[in-house]
């Protein structure tokens, strides 16, 4: 959050080098102000005031300013589908929906509850598609399999995920497949940037990633995986596999997860589990502790955040015990507000709660 | 300013700081209104208040404002650090309840400016860091445009329109949900 802060205190200095007038002002907003102003302006007001000029569009649009609002205001994203009707909404804290998109075609199966991204990836039983949240225009990306695995028989699992290359602003999916190969699993891998027409192979992950939204998540333009054991779902304690966006290409060396002996102890009554998401842009290992036979049940849940990439360092910034009013229900932290409460979804009672 | 004869913790709450706006005048405060700033904060950590602080983006008609809002919010500070012994719980939740609607009322007629005094405000909190004024004062003006069409708030704040019509229609595209 201070990193955020002090960002925007930095950019807005570059922005505005000359020093403030003390001199009157002739009632003219200054920029400085402007920024101060727009950032306590709801989200559906602040779009329709991208209209006034220039100045106030630039500032909107850039994605600084982006994150300092979403952090005041965040909005969040659901795929809503019911016999009737599929669509995208876009839900305020108040509770009340803000923008629908209504989809067409054949959505038959969606995964992602997440706090507003520029773009959303989704997956229907056979194909992503990518939504630009701000037009309403979608894109299915091609079901087809890259050629050197079309040999394979069809996928038993997938996933994919969608990221933003912080240097270039480039948007790209990755796609990992999962196959049956005799007893042995055989993942592949493939990338598509946003706005091609076909996927690219790359290599196949050099261990045995777990291919599932809660298990794998990309921060800054790297994906990051737990490690699959035995079986889909089942993750190894302590490493974490990279895979790079920008050069697509998978990391040569794993990260280390929360360390070991400080996470809670398992035993014949107490499990733990182990998700990856992001929060408040860091990468994020959600440990949630529950009493074994209760799946899904989680009686308590701490959040370790990658603080330093470089030296692996990871703190835990938040613990807490899960209400019993909600225990049931799989609970996701979607997002750190600009106070420091979170904001978590709540799988079977679809409610949000700040904690 | 020390006053003579006094302990070291009476001298400490009497420190005064003095204050030159970008016209000369001086301002003398206590330390405890003064550090609502958080950049005259840092200047009294530093050691650097000898001889007064300039602030030469500050008049003294804005400073003026300034220092009548951090005196009114120092108290508001210092009556809640000193809250927590002598009174019952209940009682204590009335005094601070009538507390807090005094300083409401404070807030609300201290907003009652022009708008040139407004923005200046503004600037000067945003110079001083002191985060209840910004928030105050933007928030003022965040409301004052949030019904307003953006002609309207056009010529509420002297803004040119220099979009193009191609422009404007891009953005009716982008954000089209907000229109409707």
């Amino acid at each position: 959050m201070e990193s955020a802060l002090v960002r925007t205190a930095k950019r807005r200095r570059e922005l505005h080098a000359a020093p403030l007038a003390a001199t009157g002002n002739d009632g003219v907003l200054p920029t400085d102000i402007l920024h101060e102003v727009l950032l306590r302006l709801p989200a559906n007001v602040l779009c329709r005031l991208r209209l006034v000029c220039w100045s106030w569009r630039s500032l909107t649009s850039d994605p600084i300013f982006a994150r300092a609002h979403f952090s005041r205001h965040p909005l969040i994203v659901g795929l809503y589908n019911d016999a009737s009707c599929r669509e995208v909404q876009f839900v305020d804290l108040s509770g009340s929906i803000v923008k629908q998109i209504c989809l067409t075609g054949g959505w038959d199966y969606g995964y992602n509850v997440s706090a507003m991204p520029s773009l959303l990836c989704t997956r229907t039983t056979n194909e992503g598609c990518v939504l630009n949240p701000s037009t309403g225009a979608f894109t299915v990306l091609p079901a087809n399999i890259e050629a050197e695995h079309q040999n394979k028989s069809s996928p038993i699992l997938s996933l994919s995920l969608l990221g933003r290359i912080p240097s270039t602003g480039v948007y790209k999916v990755l796609r990992i497949h999962r196959y049956l190969m005799g007893s042995d699993p055989l993942q592949t891998c493939e990338v598509m940037t946003v706005g091609d027409v076909r996927w690219m192979a790359r290599a196949c992950p050099p261990v045995t990633v777990a291919a599932t939204p809660l298990h794998a998540v990309i921060v800054n333009g790297v994906a990051y995986f737990l490690l699959e054991v035995h079986h889909p779902g089942y993750v190894k304690m302590g490493d974490i596999a990279l895979f790079d966006l920008a050069t697509e290409e998978w990391r040569s060396d794993t990260l280390q997860g929360p360390p070991k002996g400080l996470l809670p102890i398992v035993d014949e009554k107490t499990r733990i589990c182990l998700h990856l998401t992001k929060l408040n842009g860091c990468l994020v290992t959600i440990c949630r502790c529950s009493t074994r036979g209760h799946h899904y049940k989680d009686e308590s849940m701490d959040l370790w955040f990658l603080v330093d990439m470089d030296k692996g360092q990871w703190t835990k910034m938040y613990s807490f015990q899960c209400r019993p009013v909600l225990e049931y229900g799989l609970r996701s932290p979607l997002e750190v507000l600009s106070d420091g409460r979170i904001l978590i979804w709540v799988d079977c009672v679809r409610c949000l709660w700040g904690i | 300013m020390a006053s003579a004869g006094s302990g070291d913790e009476k001298a400490a709450a009497a420190a005064m700081i003095t204050l030159i706006s970008s016209d000369n005048e001086k301002f003398e405060v206590t330390e405890a209104t003064a550090t609502l700033s958080q950049t005259i904060r840092h200047m009294i950590e530093d050691g650097c208040t000898d001889g007064g602080v300039p602030l030469p983006n500050v008049t003294s008609k804005i400073l003026a404002r300034v220092i009548e809002y951090c005196k009114k919010h120092a108290t508001a500070a210092a009556g809640e650090e000193g809250s927590s012994s002598s009174f019952s719980d209940a009682a204590f939740l009335e005094v601070d309840r009538a507390f807090l609607e005094e300083l409401e009322e404070f807030d609300d007629a201290f907003l009652e400016v022009d708008r040139a005094t407004l923005f200046d405000l503004i600037l000067a909190a945003n110079y001083l860091d002191i985060k209840g004024l910004l928030n105050l004062t933007c928030q003022k003006v965040a409301d004052s445009v949030k019904g307003k069409t953006p002609e309207q708030i056009r010529e509420m704040y002297n803004i040119v329109n220099d979009l193009t019509p191609e422009e404007e229609a891009e953005i009716r595209r982008e954000t089209q949900w907000a229109f409707e």
